[in-house]
């Protein structure tokens, strides 16, 4: 009798202890919630700009970025938008991220706002992840489809596995109308048409999302309709084991099981039945061969110095150019981390540049290289690159300097005479200076 | 316009901002996130506070394009007190690009730069190096509430 006084005072204390420590708990949660309500404001874009300098200066590099639509344009949901060009696998890929062996070719949009259609990379549909080799460069190609309306930032997108995206330029997509009005229709293999997938079998899905909760719910119920956490701590703590378990419950589990077994060889009968072909979800990689590069090896460059001079917001590379070429080269342009700084002293250079390019991304006048005489055939010339923009600040890539990792990669876009464009990659520690 | 100082004898590359801690030389730059900006004149002026309501030219930088959409102020012989960094925009004529609201403004940012050094001096042993009575009161903290909760335990 005194033992279950003691006992039962015990469970009383610790049961208004606990109560209290549950309400302070849920206090402190609620106060965490709210506050995040409050705090929270709507994200745009540039989320990129967070991603460190050596992620986006060292691995993937977007060129001939190309969109079916003007930046600033208006569409209406289900209107389709293309997004297309080339990129580069770098090929000092960071030590610190995993190497591009498994990636995924998508899209990054504020949530989706777009459907993905189709991708392909060197026009192999990427359904599937695929592997890419460093130093490479792949064709890439992306369609959408309009859905939610709203003025929303567009850019192709690779996901590399436990990396994270890896994210291309970007363009401003005006969608209007009423995601209502949103239409994905396929046809099947079978020939059959799918009117609207975005809502097919919808239906079935919450049927079968409701049988699975009933289960889950009852099964629930089943063990907190009795006393629960403090009752059982206690008779576990008395050596009571054999009695949280009733021959009831291991009825009732094992009934459950078989139910349970029973329905899903039920309900893939009648799955079967209602589609009589079906193909797994593919688990492979997709293939794709690299597209041989025939200009390879006629550039080669050699970063001998590189600083970034803060005030003024210039990146300056001192590098050794040697032209294996039969002809002439001038360097056109310097992209680095999707901006690109142009020399107008070469026509081609200029002309590469689409009318309607996102302009924060194009840095117009503000590459100047100390010797703009060609590099003739067979020739090793030290050149020196100025790079000067606000954006390097504004993308906020100049934090490169706090990194552990403080280098830099960019690509350099060679011309001939004939106009030929000759892409080579250039690389190096990078420096802080205060001296112009 | 985003607004940065650096004083490289003094912090290296931290950006500074508001409030700049040293005499030091320092440099101010200013990089112009909206690209409009880029195309058109803007006239730079740096007025340091002599009284309450007045401010007195300290630096101008005539009116110039900075389409790279980046300015710099080197600052030399820096005394400490408040000052206002001005930018008047101003556009030709006839410039069917700008909107009405581009064409003529003038906008300013306010830093202030506090001689530290000199504070620094005029501190007592005490409060310079007050750092190690927050440690010793840390300290006794730890001490108590250890004495504490040996004495509460049924063990001690």
């Amino acid at each position: 009798m005194y033992l279950k006084n003691m006992l039962d005072m015990k469970k009383v204390m610790w049961l208004k202890g606990s109560e209290q420590m549950i309400k302070v708990n849920v206090f402190k949660k609620s106060v965490l919630i709210f506050m995040l309500l409050i705090i929270s404001t709507v994200v745009y874009a540039h989320g990129e700009r967070n991603q460190e300098p050596f992620l986006r200066m060292k691995t993937l590099h977007w060129y001939d970025a190309k969109w079916s639509v003007k930046n600033e344009a208006t569409i209406q949901v289900n209107d389709e938008v293309v997004l297309e060009g080339k990129v580069h696998f770098f090929s000092r890929w960071p030590q610190v991220i995993n190497k591009p062996d498994v990636i995924f070719l998508a899209n990054a949009t504020p949530g989706p706002v777009f459907i993905r259609e189709e991708s392909y990379l060197n026009e192999v549909p990427m359904i599937q992840s695929t592997g890419v080799e460093l130093g490479n460069v792949y064709d890439y190609k992306v369609k959408l489809k309009a859905r939610i309306p709203g003025r929303h930032h567009v850019h192709p997108m690779i996901n590399v596995e436990s990396a994270g995206g890896l994210v291309g330029p970007g363009i401003w997509i005006t969608v209007e109308g009423n995601a209502d009005d949103f239409v994905y229709s396929v046809e099947t293999r079978t020939g059959q048409t799918i009117d609207n997938l975005g809502t097919y079998a919808t239906g079935n899905v919450y049927k079968w999302h409701a049988i699975w909760g009933a289960i889950a719910l009852f099964w629930i119920l089943w063990w907190i309709r009795r006393p629960l956490l403090i009752e059982r701590y206690l008779m576990v703590k008395d050596g009571q084991w054999s009695k949280l378990i009733t021959l009831t419950d291991m009825k009732l589990g094992a009934s459950l099981i078989v139910f349970i077994i029973g329905l899903l060889i039920y309900a893939n009968m009648i799955t079967k039945e209602a589609h009589k072909y079906t193909i797994p979800l593919q688990g492979g990689k997709a293939e794709i061969d690299k597209i041989p590069n025939p200009n390879e090896g006629l550039v080669y460059v050699k970063n001998k110095k590189a600083e970034y001079y803060l005030p003024g917001r210039t990146v300056t590379i001192n590098a050794d150019i040697t032209n294996n070429h039969d002809l002439p080269i001038q360097l056109g342009e310097f992209t680095s981390a999707n901006l690109r700084f142009i020399n107008h002293h070469v026509p081609a250079a200029v002309k590469a540049v689409d009318n309607g390019y996102p302009e924060e991304l194009v840095a117009d006048s503000s590459l100047v290289i100390d010797d703009q005489n060609p590099i003739m055939p067979g020739e090793t010339r030290r050149i020196n690159i100025d790079a000067t923009d606000a954006a390097w600040e504004v993308e906020r890539l100049s934090s490169l300097l706090n990194d552990p990792d403080s280098s830099y990669g960019a690509l350099l876009f060679f011309y001939d005479t004939n106009g030929k464009r000759i892409v080579s990659e250039v690389y190096g520690q990078i420096l802080p200076t205060f001296v112009d | 316009m985003h607004f940065t100082a650096y004083q490289p004898s003094v912090t290296k590359t931290k950006e500074l901002c508001r409030t700049i801690n040293s005499v030091s030389d320092t440099i101010l730059v200013l990089d112009f996130v909206e690209e409009a900006l880029r195309k058109l004149s803007i006239e730079l002026v740096l007025k340091k506070q002599i009284d309450d309501d007045s401010f007195v030219n300290k630096m101008v930088l005539d009116k110039k394009v900075y389409s790279s959409g980046t300015a710099k102020i080197a600052l030399t012989d820096v005394e400490g007190g408040i000052y206002r960094l001005y930018a008047n925009i101003q556009t030709p004529e006839h410039t069917h690009e700008t909107k009405p609201n581009q064409r003529h403004g003038t906008g300013f940012f306010e830093f202030r730069i506090i001689n530290s050094l000199a504070e620094e001096s005029e501190k007592n042993l005490l409060e310079k190096n007050k750092w190690i009575f927050y440690l010793l009161f840390l300290g006794a903290i730890i001490y108590f509430m250890s004495k504490w909760y040996r004495n509460k335990s049924p063990n001690s």
